[in-house]
């Protein structure tokens, strides 16, 4: 079975449950695990279809952002399997259960669930007693666009109970006033830009009026890797155990020995 | 055949009938102007009581000492955040719409704009490119991304300039035309940058649109002799630019140095608006449509269509940030949408209501 994946969160699933030997093609942001680095590469936006044909796939993964050109490539008699980009954690734990028995990896997929659930469920069990957690904002570019909850990002700040400062916000990733920023006085800043942007907590306590703003006065600024927390793939925990700790280090004291 | 005693007598006449409505004006758009910024700096994403906020901003002041009962975050708003950014926007409308009144007056084309020599595609490009490199570190203080925006700006002008020469004379036609074909080679490596661009796009995109809410005293401050310049060139010009209405023939006529005048005039306006874009971003329809909207108005002296443009360009812009950020507070609406949406039915319904076609 040769098959194009053209999500890098739909390849991390695959590698994951053992089926990495059949993945023959991916999209030119699949870089995780690192021996995807070998693999041929194909568009994520707007993927040519006769350099798909040209790889002669078993199945082509597609995912959002391809939508528009799934007909075009069922046309070319090519099997295409539409994932909409997952936009909760149970729905990630679906699409791997559904990746393994394609693959014929049911095992691995399933034990794969079974440690995530079980890695997600010592958190939230840990922040059991936390009724309301500090107000974060979720810095995805340095002009101050944010997750509001209904994004895949926000799903997880609900997972950890943080009051999302972009809770009124009336699109999925909405750019923040500054003022709005400095006016809602967030403990926590997550900086998913501190490599792509090169952010860090003193680009951030330069920014004007930023002073006044309690996790700048206490350095709570975290940088979060967003190819691991934005991209709905195994890792996932990680980004969840991370966030975890950085958000309730109190709770954390005892696993950080 | 024009005589000269003719095309002076046409240019006085009209020059009589602005000047009849006497200084009015100036002082009507300077007050408009200051209320605006009042109210701009009044309103924002946070409700801060209006009196705190001008005693937050009268507490600054020398020989005043008021004590303030705010919170630190409110001084730092008012001080850090808000009058900078109403400073910024109005530098930027107001060097948007003097250099738009410039570039119509040397094209006599209404629909000349500040970008017509391909400052708004060069910027995005320039802009572009810094975003991408590993030398970005975000939109604050003094940044790579206004210098790379400014330089692409700047680039596109002279290459556009340049290349316009066919024969001995550049055309207003043949300047137009290699301005939009700089302009479209910029815009299509632009989108190019874009395609390939993962997750540094939206930063582009934001450029795009224009923006102010990194605004900082930095930036603004370091905006201004820039400006200083552009606009002083064009200000000494402002009678020039009255004879350029005419015939560039006559105008030679006159005694004019036509093609200096305009290589002069179009280098002052391109530097304005290039210092305007790469402090805030593409910000379309100013440039464009204030200069008229000021010609429906107070009429075509140049010597008084430059001042009130930047008037009302600071006015109009510093006023349609303030819809940016409190029509959907606590979130942004780009700032070149809001000119657009709000700009153009006020201007068709400011036409309309004039009953003036053409003159433009």
């Amino acid at each position: 079975m040769r098959i194009i994946s053209l999500s890098p969160g739909l390849t991390e699933i695959l590698f994951a449950i053992g089926a990495g030997d059949r993945v023959a093609v991916v999209d030119r942001f699949s870089d995780y695990p690192a021996s995807v680095a070998s693999l041929p590469r194909m568009e994520y936006t707007q993927p040519n279809p006769e350099a798909a044909l040209a790889h002669s796939p078993d199945l082509v993964l597609m995912t959002t952002r391809q939508r528009t050109q799934v007909k075009q490539f069922r046309d070319l008699k090519m099997t295409v399997l539409y994932i909409e980009e997952a936009q909760s954690v149970d729905r990630v734990i679906e699409v791997i259960g559904m990746l393994g028995s394609i693959t014929e990896r049911d095992a691995e997929a399933r034990a794969l669930v079974a440690s995530m659930r079980q890695r997600i469920g010592t958190v939230i069990a840990r922040l059991e007693s936390v009724r309301t957690g500090p107000r974060v904002f979720y810095e995805i570019s340095p002009d101050l666009y944010t997750a509001s909850p209904e994004t895949f990002i926000g799903s997880m700040l609900t997972l950890l109970k943080v009051q999302n400062i972009a809770l009124d916000a009336r699109t999925a990733f909405p750019q923040l006033s500054s003022e709005a920023i400095i006016a809602a006085n967030p403990e926590v800043i997550l900086l998913s830009d501190a490599i792509s942007a090169k952010q860090s907590v003193e680009t951030v306590a330069s920014r004007p009026g930023w002073q006044a703003i309690a996790a700048v006065q206490s350095k709570r600024i975290v940088p979060i890797d967003p190819n691991v927390a934005n991209r709905p793939g195994p890792r996932i925990v990680e980004a969840i155990e991370l966030m975890a700790r950085a958000l309730y280090p109190e709770y954390f004291l005892a696993t950080a020995r | 055949m024009i005589t000269r005693t003719e095309a002076t007598a046409g240019v006085a006449a009209a020059v009589r009938a602005s000047r009849a409505t006497g200084i009015g004006p100036v002082a009507l758009a300077s007050s408009m102007l200051i209320v605006v910024a009042a109210f701009a700096v009044m309103m924002g994403a946070s409700t801060i009581p209006p009196l705190t906020t001008l005693a937050i901003i009268l507490d600054r002041l020398p020989f005043m000492t008021l004590a303030v009962d705010a919170p630190v975050g409110w001084q730092r708003i008012v001080l850090e955040v808000r009058l900078p950014r109403v400073l910024t926007a109005g530098l930027a409308g107001a060097a948007l719409a003097y250099s738009g009144a410039t570039y119509q007056g040397v094209f006599r084309n209404p629909l000349a704009d500040p970008f017509l020599l391909g400052v708004a595609s060069g910027a995005a490009l320039g802009a572009a490119i810094a975003i991408m490199t590993p030398l970005d570190a975000g939109p604050y203080g003094f940044g790579w991304v206004p210098l790379f925006a400014f330089g692409g700006a700047a680039l596109a002008v002279v290459i556009a300039y340049s290349a316009a020469h066919v024969g001995l004379a550049r055309s207003n036609t043949s300047l137009i035309l290699a301005g939009v074909a700089v302009s479209s080679v910029a815009g299509a490596v632009t989108s190019f940058i874009m395609l390939n661009g993962g997750e540094r796009v939206l930063a582009i995109f934001a450029f795009l649109f224009g923006s102010f809410n990194t605004a900082n005293w930095e930036r603004a401050v370091l905006a201004i002799p820039y400006l200083a310049v552009g606009t002083a060139v064009i200000a000494i010009h402002g009678r020039l630019l009255n004879v350029l209405q005419l015939d560039e023939e006559q105008a030679a006529q006159l005694g004019v140095n036509v093609a200096r005048t305009k290589l002069v005039l179009l280098a002052a306006a391109s530097l304005v608006a290039a210092t305007a874009v790469a402090m805030a971003g593409v910000i379309g329809f100013v440039g464009l449509v204030v200069p008229h909207l000021v010609r429906l108005l107070f009429g075509v002296d140049y010597r008084r269509v430059l001042p009130l443009s930047a008037l009302i360009g600071a006015s109009f812009l510093i006023g349609a940030d303030v819809l940016s950020r409190t029509l959907l507070r606590p979130q942004e609406v780009p700032v070149g949408i809001v000119t657009a949406v709000i700009g153009g039915p006020f201007f068709l319904y400011v036409m309309r209501t004039r009953r003036i076609g053409g003159g433009l």
